[in-house]
């Protein structure tokens, strides 16, 4: 599966005679399956309205979006289903990304149904159960029936996950989905997302500003700056020799932490 | 980044036993700080580091004096200010806290800055009492406004919050809590919602502000290389107890409680490419949970910096 943006731009539109907004000036990129991609910039660099243009969120002003040779904007019914499974996101706050008054049974199921990926009571039980167990939380029964505000910001996050691979789609497009946690339960995530990769053949659009994250999981990276992409490579390119200035002080301003070891 | 060494004499600030209690629910309540003691010496850095939930917030909220005013806030324990007591003490002796000795900076500026005043009144109102009238007022903020790294502080002042980016905004909380001239600052999270380069920026601000003024800084952060590159001493939380505390690198490099060396290889695992992806397992939470009582702190919360110096 290649998920292809090709010179694409996204302009808002100013209200009441301010000048247009361009959020994302020409971006080129692909997102393929067992590929885990990310795309780093500080916030106005378009990272996101360029994530929410993957996930067909929003369309774009110009420009093309691709899902295996297929344009996002001219898809029949049938490929718009396809691609909505295939491509999924992980957003970055969890409590706003799940319902409160659903259980997490309710939260995943109803997308199990929606999307006919299993049929009677049962085999959509068995369904949610196996995602859950897939993302780590086990034993699922214990889990099943309790609602968001019952679980930790972590194992919030790893529902967001498990209601994305229910569906058995070859990428995520992730937008800051670790930002939020603290180290600890960040490095879990982390190790969740990289292990699904290993077993399913998952792909990864993931955008965050944190670089260190960056560096310890992407194989190839993308950097924004102002909506445009000003250097892109394989991270041991990025990290070791970047090229552009912009990288040069993101790269700098990322903490370091020196510990005597 | 840490100031040169000074002499640390009787502690400014003296924290023995805090234990505060929070509402949750019509009749629940949740012991979000269960034993805290420290104690911060006069233009001591100080750096208070743990994870969402581990009480650092609240300590530093009781200590300045921010907790809500709901009698179901619980505050046990002792909190002394130059040996003045203050947990029982009348509102009057808060007000003079909150007003001239202790400056709060918090993460997000919004809701601390008032949305429909000009940056330059806000600053005004925050000067010490006596010095809030008169023709030199203008020069003071304007003074205040530019120590906190503002260079256009004549344009600044009059602004409203929601003119500027996010890193003025947090510049103009640490002009507010500079103004009153207080002895100590309590940042709590001041950068985590700032991009890398710009908290750069506002960390070098707070860093030469305290350093010019000579004001105690206690540094709340779940940012360990925040925390490490800005303080002297750190005290390590979990579950609403110190569970280490020491001076900063030597924590860092030689922890020694089971909860600190756990910690620090989860924040190792996400930037060192030769540690593995590393999450402290639930059932050492769990274990800490039961048994970390038991545990002593490890390290002595007083008197250890004066002899370091």
């Amino acid at each position: 599966m290649r998920l292809e943006v090709r010179d694409a731009s996204k302009v808002f539109r100013a209200r009441r005679g301010g000048s247009a907004v361009v959020a994302v000036d020409g971006a080129t990129l692909v997102g393929r399956d067992g590929e885990f991609i990310a795309i780093v910039g500080e916030s106005g660099s378009g990272k996101s309205t360029l994530a929410r243009m993957l996930l067909g969120l929003i369309p774009a002003t110009s420009g093309s979006i691709q899902l295996d040779g297929v344009e996002l904007a001219s898809m029949t019914a049938a490929q718009r289903q396809h691609y909505r499974r295939s491509v999924q996101a992980v957003l970055q706050d969890p409590a706003g990304s799940l319902n409160p008054r659903k259980t997490i049974r309710q939260t995943i199921s109803e997308i199990v149904r929606l999307h006919g990926v299993a049929r009677g009571r049962r085999a959509v039980d068995d369904t949610v159960a196996d995602a859950l167990e897939m993302v780590g939380l086990n034993p699922p029964a214990a889990f099943l029936d309790r609602f968001p505000n019952e679980l930790s910001g972590g194992q919030r996050q790893r529902v967001l996950i498990a209601r994305a691979i229910v569906l058995r789609p070859q990428l995520i497009v992730a937008d800051e989905a670790v930002s939020a946690l603290d180290a600890s339960v960040k490095a879990g995530v982390l190790r969740l997302m990289t292990d699904l990769k290993d077993r399913l053949g998952l792909g990864y659009v993931f955008i965050t500003h944190d670089l260190p994250v960056v560096k310890k999981v992407a194989d190839y990276v993308y950097v924004m700056q102002s909506g445009r992409i000003v250097e892109h490579g394989p991270k041991d390119k990025i990290f070791t020799a970047p090229d552009h200035p912009y990288t040069q002080t993101l790269l700098a301003a990322s903490p370091v932490l020196d510990l005597a070891r | 980044m840490t100031s040169p060494a000074q002499v640390h004499p009787a502690p400014l600030l003296e924290v023995t036993d805090l234990a505060v209690q929070l509402p949750t629910g019509r009749d629940s309540h949740v012991d979000a700080v269960r034993a805290v003691s420290l104690t911060v010496g006069r233009g001591e850095r100080v750096g208070i580091v743990g994870e969402s939930g581990s009480g650092k917030s609240v300590t530093g909220r009781a200590i300045a004096g921010l907790l809500p005013t709901n009698p179901r806030v619980k505050v046990r324990g002792s909190i002394r200010f130059h040996g003045e007591e203050l947990v029982g003490a009348n509102q009057r002796a808060w007000h003079e806290i909150r007003s001239r000795r202790v400056g709060m900076i918090f993460q997000d500026p919004l809701t601390f800055l008032n949305p429909t005043m000009r940056i330059g009144r806000q600053v005004r109102e925050s000067l010490a009492a006596g010095k809030s009238r008169g023709a030199h007022v203008d020069a003071e903020v304007l003074r205040f406004l530019t120590l906190a790294g503002l260079s256009n502080a004549a344009e600044v002042a009059q602004r409203f919050p929601h003119e500027l980016s996010g890193g003025m905004r947090q510049r103009v909380l640490i002009a507010i809590a500079i103004a009153k001239t207080p002895e100590i600052i309590i940042a709590d999270e001041p950068t985590t919602a700032l991009d890398a380069t710009v908290q750069q920026l506002v960390l070098k601000t707070l860093d030469e502000t305290v350093a010019d003024l000579g004001t105690s800084l206690v540094l709340i952060s779940h940012d360990i290389a925040v925390v490490a590159n800005m303080t002297d001493r750190i005290y390590v939380m979990y579950g609403g107890r110190i569970v280490e505390t020491g001076p900063t690198q030597e924590v860092l490099a030689r922890p020694q409680h089971p909860y600190t060396q756990a910690l620090l290889r989860s924040v190792l695992s996400l930037v060192d490419e030769d540690v593995e992806l590393y999450s402290i397992p639930p059932a050492f939470r769990d274990w800490l949970r039961t048994e970390g009582e038991a545990l002593a702190t490890v390290g002595t919360a007083s008197t250890e910096h004066e002899e370091a110096h």
